[in-house]
């Protein structure tokens, strides 16, 4: 409530960055697989939600990702309205579990959580669109979710002193 | 958990469920071949998890339909066994007709035997009586031959003294020459006869008629068929063993001679 409803200025700047990440994401280059229908892609959003996870009140951001979500399946996808706001509203949930558990877990752990979650948050999203989900989707699939990791740990380290980690 | 943690939790759970409520609906309120494929597979996923029920209910349903099965198929049984009796019913009637209309010039009246008497062992009541003009003294026949004749008659039965009694009597012929003879009964369904001449030839198995010289019995009727003969030499007359030929123990359906 204090976010959504008091602290404008906060509400105002994260949404913008939002807007400026999916737009960023949208024209940012991704790598062609051999599989049809199926790139990998970098998502700075997804490791947005996840510092924002970290920062905030976990069902607060549940919330906003639910309408980032689903501004995302407007510009993204449209035949499939809901969808990522669906798979957002789940991935945050689960960060919000690391979040709790952020310091009994070992490190090992955390990573092998988020590499999880941003696996089967992808898998679901290409599951929708690819017709035949075969060992080389899966594994385009868990290397997208690989690189995303890193570049989350890449910004924790470099943006958030390992907030994170 | 502190209070505050598990309020926290529970806020959030409360918000996931929501959105997700929300995302879902927004989700297949869509008209796409992507939609059509998720609800194809959770189609195809909630036909797998409810098999078992499915499978299970197709037992209990097999097993209800099986005993109600099981149920038809006593009920055809018995229908098949009283179809079959009322063929074997058939059949005997139609021969009982056939035999009927070999005697063209006697008028035979059907009758159905009601009951053994419970007086006596060698007589039988049929149901026919005063109202089916019976009158006393009237012979009694089935497809066999010779059963006995009408003694009491009621309005609608009648009582029949058999053949096999010991007081019955009747004149019979044989033998080629027609030789009259009296028919006499002994024990069970045998018999003798009674003044045989020891000139007359004999055969095994001859059956012999009712003579017509009675005023009860018609001639031509069979009675009887001679099983053994004997000759004694202190005795002008042969001892004939005959078979009484109708069968009195299997008696169902008679007529009676008007």
């Amino acid at each position: 409530m204090y976010l959504l409803l008091n602290n404008y200025k906060i509400i105002i700047s994260n949404l913008l960055i939002t807007f400026v990440l999916i737009l960023f994401q949208s024209y940012f280059p991704s790598i062609i697989t051999s599989e049809e229908f199926l790139l990998i892609k970098f998502d700075f959003f997804l490791i947005y939600l996840v510092y924002l996870s970290f920062l905030y009140r976990v069902y607060l951001i549940i919330i906003f990702a639910f309408f980032i979500g689903f501004f995302q399946d407007l510009l993204v996808q449209s035949d499939t309205i809901g969808l990522y706001s669906f798979l957002k509203v789940l991935f945050v949930y689960f960060v919000g579990h690391l979040k709790d558990s952020n310091k009994i877990w070992s490190m090992q752990f955390k990573f092998l959580f988020l590499l999880l979650v941003i696996f089967f948050h992808n898998f679901l999203y290409q599951y929708i669109f690819i017709n035949d989900i075969n060992f080389y989707a899966i594994f385009y699939i868990l290397i997208e979710a690989f690189i995303n990791l890193i570049l989350l740990v890449i910004i924790d380290k470099v943006i958030y002193n390992g907030k994170i980690f | 958990m502190s209070y505050s943690k598990t309020f926290f939790i529970n806020k959030r759970l409360i918000t996931l469920s929501i959105f997700l409520f929300f995302s879902t609906f927004l989700f297949f309120t869509n008209k796409s071949k992507y939609v059509e494929k998720i609800e194809r597979n959770i189609i195809d996923f909630i036909s797998f998890v409810t098999y078992p029920k499915t499978w299970y209910e197709n037992i209990l349903y097999i097993e209800s339909n099986n005993e109600l099965l099981i149920q038809n198929i006593t009920q055809l049984k018995l229908l098949n066994s009283k179809l079959i009796n009322y063929q074997s019913e058939n059949i005997k009637l139609r021969e009982m007709l056939n035999f009927k209309e070999s005697y063209p010039r006697l008028s035979l009246l059907p009758a159905n035997k009601v009951n053994d008497n419970f007086t006596s062992i060698f007589s039988i009541i049929i149901n026919v009586g005063l109202e089916n003009k019976i009158t006393k003294n009237q012979p009694v026949i089935d497809m066999n031959g010779l059963v006995g004749k009408t003694i009491t008659i009621g309005d609608v039965a009648s009582k029949v003294q058999l053949i096999t009694d010991k007081n019955f009597a009747v004149s019979v012929k044989l033998g080629e020459e027609m030789a009259l003879a009296i028919f006499k009964p002994t024990f069970g369904k045998y018999g003798y006869l009674e003044g045989v001449l020891k000139t007359l030839e004999l055969q095994e198995g001859e059956i012999i008629y009712t003579s017509g010289v009675s005023e009860i019995y018609p001639s031509d009727i069979p009675v009887a068929k001679i099983v053994s003969f004997t000759k004694d030499q202190d005795k002008l007359t042969q001892n004939v063993v005959v078979e009484i030929l109708a069968k009195i123990n299997e008696l169902n359906y008679v007529f009676v001679i008007k």
